[in-house]
C-alpha cells in the first residue's frame, strides 16, 4: 500500500494533485488564416484547478515562534527592523561576477524531470566540505556514490570567453570528483573543443583517467536502475551510453542586477570582462574612469 | 585617513579582494553584499587547477579585522544617484531578525524549525530551514539568520508584485470572486494581462526546479475569464465621497488606466486625454486581435471608467487641448503616452512604398483598416512586435511571410510560445541574415537586399554580435516590408518651457518610488518612462503613480491650510 514511486525531484504524488502543468486550449492552426478569432480560450475549472493545486506555496518563516521559545538567550527578535544606510562614493566597484541560470539548460537534457541529473553549480556544493552532502558526491536518488559519471555541455552556443569559463568549471569540478572518487569513470562531452586545447593543453594533457570528447548530447533518457541512457552524437555517428550521474555545464552570463546597475550609472558594460586571466582578484577600468570590476578568475 | 571613498558591490572572492586591495591603499571602503553573509568559495574558471586547494577562499579575517573597511551583509541598493563624478547610495540591510550579540550558536531554533524549503543556498540541492545559518565556513560561529522574506519568489518577481500564492490558493478552494479580487487589489486588468503577459513570475517559479512552473498567468486569465463568461458583475467599491481636486491623464492605455483607477480608489477623480479614437493604448492598438479581443478588452476598461473616471477620446494634448491648460487646470498630470514612433532601418530604398514600420501596421490591423497590402512580406525584427506583425500578416493573407533576424532564434527577445505559434502558423524565419538595401522600381519596393551573417563577439548586451560574411549578398524578393525592430517615445507634445527632464532614451527621468519627474505635478509612467516593456510593468507603476500624485496633493493641501 504505501510503496508510492518518487518521480520527481523530492515531490510526492497525491492522487488529485497532478505533476504535469496544465496547456491552455487552442484553436487549430486551420481555423485561424483569414480571421482575429482569439488563439488561446484559456483554461476550463478543471485544468484550473488542477494548475492551482500544483503551487507549492512556497513559504519562508510563518511567525509561529517556535525557534524564539526555544532560544534561550533570546536572541530572537521577530520586531528587528531593517536598517537603511546612506553611502557616498568617489569611486565605484562592481564583483558579482557571472551567474548560470539553470533555466537555461537544454530540457531535453532531463533537468528536473531525472533525479540524477545535475548541475555544475549543484555538484560545486556537493563537493564543498561545507555543502549538502558535506563534500561527499551522491546521487541525489538514492545516495549511493556514482560508478560513471557524464559532464554534459547543456548550452548550444556561447562567446568564446563564456565557453572557455563554462569548460574550465566543469573541467576543474571532474578533476575534484576524480579525486574523491577514484575508481568512477568520468567522461566530459562538450563542442568545439579546439580553441580550448589550444590555449589549456598543457593542463589537459594531466588529467587522470577523464575523458574529454568533442560530441553532442542529444537526449538524457532514465535508464534500468535509476541510470541515464545519453544519446551521444559525434561525427555524425549516435551512439548510447548509460551513466549513474549526469552534470549538466550551464552557460555563464552577467547578473540581472548588474545589467541594471550598468543602465543605471549609464555605463556600457562588457560582460567578458568579468572573466580575466591571473591569480586573485583583476581591476578592469570601465568607460568611466571611477567605475572598476573587480574580475573573477 | 584618506578623503576617497570607494563602495565595492559583491562579496565574492574577487569582491573581497578588491576591497582590501583599496583599503590597503588608504581608501574608505563600503562592501555591499546581497545575500545575509560573505560569500565563500568557489572554483576557479579561466584555468585549470593543480595542486591541493583548488577553491578560491576569500580572506574573510582580514576583511573583518581592517579599520578602512565597512561591510553591510542582507543589503540591496534601494537608490542610485550620480553628480559631478561622486556617486550617492541608499542601501538598505534587511533585517535578520536575530541578535548575534546574544546568539549562542546552539542551533536549538534550526531543530524546532518547521519549515523545510529547497536549500537555495545549496542551489536547491537538500533542505534547509526558514531560519537558518548562512556559509558557516566562512564565520565564525554561523551568521542566523531568519529568512521571512516580504513575499514568495513569484510575487517579488511579478512587476505589480501580485500576491500569486493567495490568488493560487484561492482558486485550489474554488473561491473565484475572491482570487480575483485579490489580483484587482493591485491590478484592474486581470483580463488583458492574464492573456498578454510574458509571466517573469512563471520563470522565477520556484516549481520549475521541480518539473514544470506553475501556469501563473493562465490560472489569472481563469478567474477573469470566469467572472466574464458567468456574467457577473464585477464589483465597483469607491469611496462615498470624492476630494476637490481632479488629476489630468495623458494616454489612456495600460499606464494612464491603472493610475486612473487607483486615483478614483483612492477618493480621486480623473480625466483620460487619449488621442486615438478608443481607449486602451497598445492594449487596444498593438496587441493584435486574436491575442486580446477588443470586446474582452472593453469590458474591463468600461470597468474601471464606472469608477468614476472620465474618458475623452480623439483627443490630442498639443493640438485639441494645451499642455499648459492642462497644468493650469488640474492638480496634478500624469503622463503615459507609451511609445508608439517605430525605429527606422536606416538603409536605402526605406522611403519606398511597401515598407512599413510595426507599430504602424499592427495599429491599423487594430484598427480594422483594410490592409492595402498584398503580395509577399518580409518582417525585419525578433521582438514581439515582430512575431505580432508575422502572424497578423499571416491572418491577413499574404503569400509569403518572412521573418528575417540577424541572429539566431536563441537569441531572439520574443516570448518562445509567439515564435513556436508564428512557426506552427507557417510563417518562415530566415536567421543570420541581415537587411542592406531595399530594391524596387519606380519608388515600388520588389526585393530585400540582404547579408548573410555568422556570430561573433558577445557585444554590451551579452548576446553574440552578428558579423557579416563577406561577398554573401542574396535578394527575397517580396512587395512589402514590415521593419519591427524597437520603439521610442513621441513626447514633442510637451511644451519646450516645462523643462521637463528627457533621457537619452527619449524618455521622461521619474523618481521611481513616486513616480514624480522633476517637475512638481507632473508625474510619469508606462513606456513613456522605461522605454518599450512589459504591459504589467506600465500597469504596475501607473498605480505606484497614483500613490505618488496622492501624496503630492495632500502635501499641497497641508501647506494651503
Amino acid at each position: 500500500m504505501y510503496d508510492y514511486e518518487k518521480k520527481g525531484r523530492y515531490i510526492v504524488e497525491f492522487e488529485d494533485i497532478p505533476t504535469d502543468r496544465q496547456h491552455q486550449i487552442e484553436i487549430e492552426v486551420d481555423e485561424r488564416r483569414g480571421n482575429y478569432d482569439e488563439v488561446e480560450l484559456g483554461f476550463d475549472e478543471e485544468r484550473a484547478l488542477k494548475e492551482a493545486k500544483r503551487c507549492l506555496s512556497c513559504r519562508r518563516c510563518l511567525g509561529c515562534a517556535l525557534c524564539w521559545a526555544e532560544c534561550k538567550p533570546e536572541a530572537i527578535i521577530f520586531e528587528m527592523e531593517d536598517e537603511y544606510y546612506d553611502v557616498e562614493a568617489d569611486a565605484i566597484i562592481i564583483s558579482s561576477g557571472v551567474e548560470r541560470p539553470h533555466q537555461r539548460a537544454d530540457a531535453s537534457l532531463g533537468l528536473g524531470q531525472h533525479l540524477n541529473v545535475i548541475t555544475d553549480l549543484q555538484l560545486a556544493r556537493m563537493l564543498s566540505e561545507t555543502g549538502p552532502s558535506r563534500g561527499l558526491v551522491i546521487r541525489p536518488y538514492d545516495g549511493e556514490i556514482p560508478a560513471s559519471i557524464a559532464f554534459v555541455q547543456s548550452y548550444e552556443s556561447a562567446s568564446p570567453e563564456m565557453h572557455a569559463a563554462a569548460l574550465c568549471l566543469g573541467i576543474n569540478e571532474a578533476i575534484l570528483v576524480r579525486r574523491k572518487l577514484s575508481q568512477s569513470e568520468i567522461e566530459i562531452f562538450v563542442s568545439n573543443l579546439g580553441d580550448f586545447q589550444k590555449k589549456h593543453g598543457a593542463a589537459l594533457k594531466g588529467l587522470e583517467r577523464i575523458e574529454i570528447n568533442e560530441a553532442n548530447v542529444s537526449g538524457v533518457e532514465a535508464a534500468d536502475d535509476q541510470g541515464l541512457k545519453l544519446t551521444i552524437v559525434s561525427n555524425g555517428n549516435e551512439i548510447s551510453k548509460t551513466f549513474d550521474l549526469v552534470v549538466l555545464i550551464t552557460q555563464p552570463q552577467l547578473s540581472n542586477e548588474v545589467k541594471q546597475m550598468s543602465k543605471e550609472l549609464d555605463l556600457g558594460l562588457n560582460y567578458v570582462n568579468f572573466l580575466a586571466e591571473g591569480e586573485g582578484s583583476v581591476l578592469l577600468t570601465t568607460d568611466k574612469e571611477t567605475i572598476q570590476l573587480a574580475a573573477k578568475n | 585617513m584618506s578623503g576617497k571613498r570607494v563602495i565595492v558591490f559583491g562579496g565574492d572572492a574577487a569582491g573581497v579582494a578588491a576591497a582590501l586591495q583599496q583599503a590597503e591603499a588608504g581608501m574608505q571602503v563600503t562592501l555591499v553584499e546581497p545575500s545575509p553573509s560573505l560569500g565563500g568559495e568557489c572554483l576557479p574558471q579561466t584555468r585549470i587547477i593543480d595542486g591541493d586547494s583548488p577553491f578560491l577562499q576569500p580572506d574573510l579575517e582580514a576583511l573583518r579585522s581592517h579599520p578602512n573597511i565597512e561591510v553591510i551583509t542582507n543589503a540591496q541598493v534601494v537608490k542610485t544617484k550620480s553628480a559631478n563624478g561622486k556617486y550617492s547610495f541608499q542601501i538598505r540591510r534587511s533585517t535578520p531578525r536575530v541578535d548575534m550579540e546574544k546568539c549562542n550558536d546552539c542551533k536549538e531554533c534550526i531543530r524546532v524549525c518547521p519549515i523545510h524549503m529547497y536549500d537555495d543556498f545549496n542551489e536547491g540541492v537538500g533542505f534547509r530551514t526558514a531560519i537558518d545559518y548562512f556559509n558557516p565556513e566562512t564565520a565564525k560561529s554561523g551568521e542566523y539568520n531568519i529568512f521571512k522574506e516580504d513575499m514568495p519568489i513569484c510575487q517579488a518577481t511579478c512587476p505589480a508584485n501580485l500576491n500569486i500564492r493567495s490568488y493560487a490558493a484561492l482558486i485550489a478552494d474554488g473561491k473565484y470572486a475572491e482570487s480575483l479580487a485579490v489580483i484587482r487589489q493591485r491590478l484592474p486588468f486581470a483580463l488583458s494581462i492574464g492573456r498578454v503577459c510574458p509571466h517573469p513570475c512563471e520563470d522565477a517559479c520556484n516549481r520549475g526546479y521541480v518539473d514544470e512552473p506553475i501556469a501563473i498567468c493562465g490560472l489569472k486569465r481563469f478567474v477573469a475569464d470566469y467572472e466574464m463568461h458567468n456574467d457577473i458583475d464585477p464589483p465597483v467599491e469607491v469611496p462615498e465621497q470624492f476630494h476637490p481636486e481632479k488629476v489630468a491623464i495623458i494616454g489612456g492605455g495600460p499606464a494612464g488606466l491603472s493610475c486612473a483607477f487607483f486615483l478614483a480608489k483612492a477618493g480621486y477623480k480623473s480625466v483620460v486625454f487619449e488621442a486615438m479614437p478608443e481607449p486602451g493604448g497598445m492594449f487596444r492598438y498593438g496587441i493584435p486581435e486574436y491575442r486580446l479581443p477588443t470586446e474582452t478588452l472593453m469590458r474591463e476598461i468600461n470597468w474601471i471608467l464606472a469608477h468614476g473616471v472620465e474618458l475623452r477620446c480623439d483627443t490630442r494634448i498639443g493640438k485639441d487641448i494645451s499642455f499648459d491648460e492642462l497644468q493650469r487646470d488640474y492638480a496634478a498630470v500624469f503622463i503615459g503616452v507609451g511609445a508608439w514612433t517605430g525605429m527606422t532601418l536606416r538603409i536605402p530604398g526605406e522611403d519606398m512604398e511597401g515598407v512599413i514600420d510595426g507599430v504602424r501596421f499592427l495599429r491599423d490591423a487594430n484598427m480594422g483598416k483594410k490592409i492595402d497590402m498584398e503580395g509577399r512580406v518580409i518582417i525585419i525584427g525578433g521582438g514581439n512586435v515582430a512575431m505580432d506583425a508575422a502572424r497578423v500578416s499571416w491572418r491577413e493573407g499574404f503569400d509569403e511571410v518572412h521573418v528575417v533576424y540577424r541572429r539566431t532564434r536563441k537569441e531572439m527577445p520574443a516570448s518562445p510560445w509567439e515564435i513556436d505559434a508564428a512557426e506552427d502558423e507557417g510563417v518562415n524565419f530566415q536567421f543570420l541574415v541581415a537587411p542592406v538595401e531595399v530594391i524596387g522600381k519606380k519608388g515600388r519596393m520588389t526585393g530585400l537586399k540582404c547579408l548573410k551573417m555568422e556570430l561573433g563577439e558577445p557585444d554590451a548586451s551579452g548576446r553574440r554580435r552578428p558579423v557579416p560574411i563577406e561577398g554573401s549578398e542574396f535578394v527575397i524578393e517580396a512587395e512589402n516590408l514590415i521593419a519591427a525592430i524597437g520603439q521610442r517615445p513621441d513626447i514633442k507634445f510637451v511644451p519646450d518651457a516645462t523643462e521637463l527632464e528627457i533621457t537619452r532614451w527619449n524618455t521622461f527621468a521619474v523618481d521611481q518610488e513616486t513616480f514624480q519627474t522633476n517637475v512638481p505635478g507632473i508625474f510619469s509612467a508606462g513606456d513613456v518612462e522605461t522605454g518599450p516593456d512589459i504591459a504589467i510593468r506600465a500597469c504596475a507603476n501607473g498605480r505606484k503613480a497614483a500613490f505618488g500624485i496622492v501624496r503630492h496633493i495632500e502635501a499641497k493641501r497641508r501647506e494651503a491650510a
